[in-house]
């Protein structure tokens, strides 16, 4: 799939777009598996080009949170779509996510998230 | 060309000798036409030298003869001039004797003078001696038989004061044979009166000879310059003196029989011509000379089919011994070619059996042809490479269907653990007013969906739908393990909250893999129709009831289990009503894509629940699934697809 990646500061923005499910799924954990193992620790996925996601997505997010929780990172989410934040909160990752509006909100949101734990 | 070119693009061995034999034929060829040529230029070379030289000597060989004769009259005139024949009886005697001495060479002589200057008595004084049967015979001529000074040998003397050679003539009264005449002028000194003239030679009369020219020329008959060939001779003005047709001699002109040569002849003393001769009308070489006495010229003919017999033959030769190379050149060029590339040939028959599928068939690898044989190993090399990879294709293939065949046996192990058919309940008589069926269809082998109803004590039924995240062997292992946790906690006392918890924290110990599992669990109290429902991130369950439209059951909304460990469930109450039902359903039906990518959707799900609820469970459940098939169509069905309906019978609330 190769996700669009951009830095900010510490932290690493990947950009989702398309549809998610479990015929692509498998590559998507790939690429966030290939990210997390190059050392990135605070993850931002933005969401704004995500038309759809399933159960099979999200088991790749909660995979990459178990990993960044262990390795006391951060992983948020921003800017999603009505109808994926439905899914999220069908599911209820909204309880064990972050979720921000946009991409700022995030990044402040984070920064501050980790400002505190420090 | 177009068929020199077609030719080119046969096989290798037609080319071969195609590219050689052609070139070194024509070559061949050339050379040998160029030696015919010169066969022929030699024997022409070598005819005309032979003949020329041959003609030479046969016109030497007369002129010595001749020349010889030519002196006797000299003779005369210098013994006369001499003063030493003074009387009739003497010059008789002279001439007697000289005839009788060259009997061989002349055939007659003469001498005849002017009047009365030998005999002062005699106005006409010609002695003649000449040959008849073997002796000489003495005549003298005179009017009215013979008069000397009306012939030309005497005047054409006279007149240019020096000998010549006559014409030949047939002496008819004499011996019948041609001769020539040889006539020579004598003189005598001046005497008397005139004294300016004192001193002075004055014609005095001529001396001849006779020669007969058929014995010099019976020789001729000898000469045959090849096989058809022939000599002729011919006089000065081109009589015939000599024709193989005898018909022809003294009767025949040259310039009758052909003007070409006869004109050629007069042009030139010698010479060697190409035309038709004048007997035969062949095509000859003609070789003449010319005999300075007597102005004859002797010609030898040679016909060219003589001429260049030998020369043809030997060109004929050449001809055979050229096409005999030309046909071993081509024998051996294909027995080459073919040689050459018979391993080419083998190799190329190996391919097309081994293309054709024939992968054990041998490659001869023993040719000595460096290129073929590295093509030969190259090739081997392949078909090793082909035959391994095959083998290698044959075992994935044979591991693919092990793990299908394992695949097969985990869904077999699957679907077992799946609740059997609801009928089978029929007998059972309490529960004969619920009616209940589940249709599930996995996208692989073996799914994350699943479903579940079993009866916890004599009231009380559990309902179970459920979809772990992901697909495949993953998926049915903590499918399996979910079922397994909740066939375990349930029991005539769990309340399902209970149940919901313990489940989620046996999971949340699970989910190193990120796999999670959203599902409904539902107690229905079948004779009070109370429901407790806990949902754990799935999709609500549809409650069809006669008087309302289909509509979600709005249950509190929990997270789907293994995501938080500890998490504290609760359950929604509801009633159901008799001849109301509850539609159960996993994401893989709202969730089915078109092939336009539209989205099955919740709206249509209920459409059609609201057009076709009354419709019997079983039939309501596989109308859906039909109908989710039917909309995915062609596009592979991504997601496992499982539905569930429960209806409370009527018949209950008349209980």
């Amino acid at each position: 799939m190769q996700l669009p990646i951009e830095q900010n500061g510490s932290i690493t923005i990947a950009s989702l777009s398309g549809q998610i499910d479990s015929v692509n799924a498998g590559e998507l954990e790939n690429d966030i598996m290939h990210l997390l193992d190059g050392g990135t620790l605070r993850l931002l996925l933005d969401c704004a080009d995500l038309e759809y996601i399933n159960s099979a997505g999200l088991r790749v997010f909660l995979l990459a949170a178990k990993r960044l929780e262990q390795s006391s990172g951060q992983l948020a989410f921003c800017t999603l779509d009505a109808n994926v934040l439905m899914v999220f909160q069908t599911i209820g990752f909204d309880r064990i996510l972050t979720i921000y509006a946009d991409k700022n909100a995030a990044l402040e949101g984070m920064n501050a998230a980790s400002a505190k734990a420090a | 060309m177009p068929l020199f070119k077609r030719l080119l693009h046969g096989s290798l061995s037609a080319r071969l000798v195609l590219t050689i034999g052609i070139p070194a034929s024509l070559f061949l060829l050339v050379v040998m036409a160029w030696v015919g040529l010169r066969e022929f230029e030699h024997t022409l070379e070598q005819t005309q030298r032979e003949a020329q030289d041959m003609a030479q000597l046969e016109a030497v060989k007369l002129d010595r003869v001749l020349a010889e004769a030519a002196r006797v009259p000299e003779v005369h005139a210098a013994v006369l001039e001499s003063g030493a024949l003074k009387t009739e009886a003497d010059v008789q005697a002279y001439l007697t004797e000289t005839l009788a001495r060259h009997m061989d060479l002349l055939y007659g002589s003469c001498l005849a003078f002017e009047p009365h200057q030998f005999s002062p008595n005699k106005a006409n004084y010609c002695p003649y001696v000449y040959r008849k049967d073997g002796k000489v015979i003495f005549s003298l001529l005179q009017p009215p038989d013979y008069n000397h000074f009306d012939w030309d040998w005497y005047k054409v003397p006279k007149k240019n004061q020096q000998g010549v050679w006559t014409e030949p003539f047939y002496d008819e009264g004499g011996g019948n044979v041609l001769m020539t005449t040889r006539t020579v002028p004598l003189f005598r000194k001046a005497v008397g009166g005139d004294p300016a003239s004192a001193g002075e030679k004055v014609f005095w009369g001529v001396a001849t000879i006779d020669i007969a020219l058929d014995s010099l020329i019976a020789r001729l008959d000898q000469i045959h310059p090849s096989r058809s060939g022939y000599a002729f001779l011919i006089s000065r003005s081109g009589r015939f003196l000599y024709h193989p047709d005898r018909s022809k001699v003294f009767n025949s002109h040259i310039k009758e029989l052909s003007p070409d040569l006869a004109e050629k002849i007069h042009a030139q003393p010698e010479g060697f011509l190409r035309m038709k001769d004048p007997h035969l009308g062949l095509d000859s070489w003609i070789a003449y000379a010319s005999v300075q006495h007597g102005g004859f010229t002797l010609a030898l003919v040679y016909p060219s089919q003589d001429v260049f017999s030998p020369a043809r033959r030997s060109a004929l030769e050449l001809a055979a011994v050229a096409l005999l190379g030309i046909v071993g050149l081509f024998g051996s060029l294909t027995f080459i070619s073919h040689s050459v590339t018979r391993p080419i040939r083998k190799l190329a028959d190996a391919s097309a059996k081994i293309a054709a599928g024939d992968l054990e068939y041998p490659l001869n690898t023993g040719t000595r042809i460096r290129e073929v044989h590295e093509l030969t190993l190259a090739f081997g090399k392949m078909t090793r490479d082909l035959r391994l990879r095959m083998a290698q294709l044959q075992e994935s293939s044979m591991l693919k269907a092990r793990l299908t065949g394992e695949l097969n046996a985990a869904r077999r192990i699957q679907t077992s653990m799946l609740p059997r058919e609801w009928s089978a309940h029929n007998h059972w008589p309490h529960h004969s007013d619920i009616a209940l069926h589940a249709v599930m269809q996995p996208a692989r082998e073996i799914g994350g969906d699943f479903y579940d109803h079993r009866f916890l004590d004599e009231r009380r039924v559990s309902i179970l739908i459920g979809d772990v995240s992901g697909k495949g062997v993953p998926a049915a292992l903590f499918m399996a393990m979910t079922q397994t946790l909740f066939k375990g906690y349930s029991g005539p006392h769990v309340t399902a909250v209970d149940i919901m918890g313990r489940v989620n924290d046996a999971l949340c110990d699970e989910t190193y893999t990120g796999m999670f599992v959203t599902l409904v669990y539902a107690v229905l109290d079948v004779e009070s129709g109370e429901m407790e429902v806990c949902n754990a991130g799935h999709s609500p369950p549809v409650l069809l009831s006669q008087d309302a439209a289909p509509a979600p059951l709005q249950s509190e909304r929990h997270p789907a289990l293994g995501l938080m460990r500890n998490y504290r469930f609760t359950s929604s109450r509801f009633m159901l009503k008799p001849g109301e039902k509850l539609f159960f359903y996993t994401d893989g039906v709202t969730e089915a894509f078109n092939p336009e990518q539209e989205l099955f959707g919740l709206a249509r799900l209920e459409h059609l629940l609201l057009q076709y609820g009354d419709l019997p469970v079983d039939q309501l459940t596989q109308l859906i699934m039909n109908a989710v098939r039917d909309h995915s169509d062609s596009e592979e069905i991504s997601d496992d697809v499982t539905v569930l309906a429960i209806k409370l019978s009527d018949q209950s609330s008349a209980i």
